[in-house]
């Protein structure tokens, strides 16, 4: 009997240690790079900028907080800042892509113009549609 | 006269060209400092828009566009504690009310900014220190204040109220803000 519940507050004891120690690492771990999660929705910038334009609320509702590609333009990279626009000079609201920063740069010799897939989480409407933990996916055939 | 007046008027906007700069890569952080814990996040892609002629200053940003080194901080931030979904924006317009900035003069301005927040759906004054660089006909601003979380609603949980102080530092670094016409 004394060995049961020797056994029994041992298994429990362990329990707890590691269920602690698994809150403590979720805890502590960082945002998962997009790299590794797939879109929830694929798109042009045109396409995101137009539908926050048209009706921000109902853009929100489905962009927002989700995992967006998007394909466009780079119009501006802010290489200090680690941001890039995508976008050309008639539009009227850019995509505004705050770059993740981990292992994951721009390529140096992609320019102005040069056409890109970008992975980010879309994070609302500020003047631009803002994606943040942005990644570089691949450079398209213009 | 009324002609005259008219003359007058074109004449002088036509002379004064708006003082307006704008920038879309502000970067707004704020600092939690406890025994416990130390927290920072901090946003990159914030919106300010100085208009000189007015003496005014406006400065937007996404609340969901603040980055936490740890990712389940972040969720806290946005779902339980500023409420992004409800509130996703942070406004701030005020006024320089401080020293006199030239403009149109190469050289570091300390003044003061005087406005109102609108964060989490509450109002609340704001009044702090601001350090205005002009440099060749570019600008850049920093400033810092403190806000409480009670003051604007911002319920933190029992739990964690130890990890995280009741004034938190608030950093706006502009970087170099373009003139627009």
């Amino acid at each position: 009997m004394r060995k049961k519940i020797r056994l029994f507050i041992t298994l429990t004891l362990l329990a707890l240690v590691m269920a602690g120690g698994y809150a403590w690492f979720l805890f502590r771990q960082g945002p998962q790079s997009l790299l590794k999660r797939n879109a929830e929705i694929s798109c042009s910038a045109e396409e995101l900028s137009a539908a926050f334009l048209l009706d921000e609320q109902e853009a929100g509702t489905k962009y927002t907080g989700r995992i967006v590609e998007v394909t466009g333009k780079i119009f501006r990279h802010y290489p200090a800042e680690n941001l890039l626009t995508l976008g050309d000079s008639s539009s009227t609201a850019l995509i505004n892509c705050a770059l993740a920063t981990d292992n994951n740069p721009i390529p140096d010799h992609l320019q102005t113009g040069t056409m890109v897939v970008i992975r980010g989480i879309c994070t609302g409407f500020l003047a631009d549609v803002q994606l943040n933990q942005a990644v570089f996916i691949s450079k398209t055939a213009p | 006269m009324r002609i005259l007046t008219i003359l007058v008027f074109v004449l002088l906007h036509s002379t004064c060209p708006a003082q307006r700069w704008q920038t879309r890569t502000a970067q707004f952080s704020f600092h939690s400092s406890t025994k416990l814990e130390d927290i920072t996040a901090a946003n990159r892609q914030g919106f300010i828009d100085i208009d000189a002629s007015a003496q005014t200053i406006t400065a937007a940003v996404l609340m969901r566009g603040f980055e936490f080194r740890k990712a389940l901080m972040q969720e806290h931030f946005n779902e339980n504690y500023v409420e992004s979904d409800r509130f996703p924006k942070a406004n701030f317009k005020g006024n320089f009310t401080g020293n006199t900035v030239q403009w149109d003069k190469d050289g570091e301005y300390n003044t003061l900014v005087n406005g109102t927040l609108l964060l989490h759906g509450v109002s609340g004054h704001i009044q702090c220190p601001a350090k205005i660089t002009v440099k060749n006909g570019s600008l850049s601003c920093t400033a810092e204040f403190t806000i409480n979380p009670e003051d604007y609603h911002i319920k933190i949980p029992k739990t964690v109220m130890d990890n995280i102080s009741k004034t938190i530092k608030v950093t706006i670094i502009t970087g170099t803000l373009n003139r627009i016409q």
